[in-house]
């Protein structure tokens, strides 16, 4: 159990650098590819510490900044967890924005473009299909990983206009996962 | 064709049914209609000389739209097609875009604007961006047409 003026120091702390990086705040490497066994275990460890339970005899504020903690963290661990929200998160840290990008402004190639078209026509001609819906979703998965993998390439070479098309792709390819899931 | 446009705007349904016949309702009788009877939906022959074929996506939410259009000797627009995979303002923008375009000339088209449609559509604040996708996506149709054909640009 922290004293209270530990407490609410490392809470102070935590909390500035939860608003910026998500990383820092698990203290894990800032990076797209991710250690998830290292990622759950420090998320863990930290939301052991910041259990509203420890704080059930604390005064309000360190209550209330206890339960605040625990929310970030849960978020930060949402973040790093899933491939399009880091990419989005790491994005964001990389250019120094306030904000993660929208992705509104990217032009996607137009074969790119047909093909998701012609995509999501198949995707809604099979959805009474389970079998070929199988097919369609191992596809969309096999793209989805090749797609990870050239964004964990191009944040590696710090190649920013690459992770950041490669991100909006990968928004796509979700959309697809998301459809079938519906479907299925 | 209308079977993929009912699938594509399947999904939706249910959420955006059960907004109708709330205290507020979120979205304007013309939205619905266009969204459960969408006009020109299908698909143009893309490699023909006077289709000219716009694609848009909205990276943000993973939707596409693909808006065809079809013009005469003249450049006036004579047929028009949409697919949209997207919500249900998504598919009433780009059904209106379509009805809209026809009969115009292609130079014309493209002073059809987002605020037009959303403002025909009462499209709510958080729904404009899928009216300013429609706008891209006559746009880039009449760009694609452009770049096959360089005959119907203005004169001047």
């Amino acid at each position: 159990m922290f004293t209270r003026a530990l407490c609410t120091a490392a809470a102070r702390r935590a909390t500035t650098v939860a608003n910026s990086n998500f990383y820092q705040l698990l203290g894990v490497t800032e990076n797209f590819r991710i250690d998830s066994a290292q990622l759950a275990e420090r998320f863990k460890s930290l939301q052991r510490q910041w259990h509203p339970d420890k704080y059930h005899n604390s005064p309000p504020a360190d209550r209330q900044h206890a339960a605040h903690m625990s929310a970030v963290l849960n978020e930060a661990y949402a973040t790093l967890r899933a491939p399009h929200k880091r990419a989005k998160h790491l994005l964001q840290i990389r250019t120094h924005e306030a904000a993660p990008p929208a992705l509104d402004d990217v032009t996607l190639p137009p074969h790119f473009l047909m093909w998701v078209v012609e995509f999501r026509e198949s995707i809604a001609d099979a959805r009474h299909d389970p079998a070929r819906l199988r097919d369609l979703r191992d596809d969309v998965f096999a793209r989805m990983k090749q797609c990870e993998s050239e964004l964990a390439a191009a944040f590696d070479h710090d190649d920013l206009g690459a992770a950041t098309t490669h991100t909006a792709k990968l928004q796509y390819y979700r959309r697809m996962q998301q459809v079938i899931h519906d479907f299925s | 064709m209308n079977r993929i446009a009912a699938a594509s705007i399947s999904r939706a349904r249910g959420p955006f049914r059960s907004t109708i016949g709330r205290q507020i309702r979120k979205y304007d009788d013309k939205v619905i209609d266009h969204y459960e009877n969408p006009r020109n939906v299908g698909s143009l022959n893309k490699n023909d000389k006077n289709v000219g074929t716009g694609l848009v996506g909205a990276p943000a939410c993973g939707d596409v739209m693909k808006l065809q259009i079809r013009v005469d000797e003249n450049g006036e627009i004579i047929e028009s097609a949409f697919k949209t995979f997207g919500c249900g303002s998504a598919i009433a923008s780009s059904s209106l875009a379509t009805e809209w375009v026809k009969g115009r000339n292609v130079n014309d088209a493209t002073k059809i604007k987002n605020s037009d449609i959303a403002k025909e559509l009462k499209l709510p604040p958080v729904k404009l961006h899928c009216s300013m996708l429609a706008e891209d996506a006559i746009k880039a149709a009449v760009k694609d047409l452009k770049t096959k054909q360089d005959t119907f640009a203005p004169s001047s």
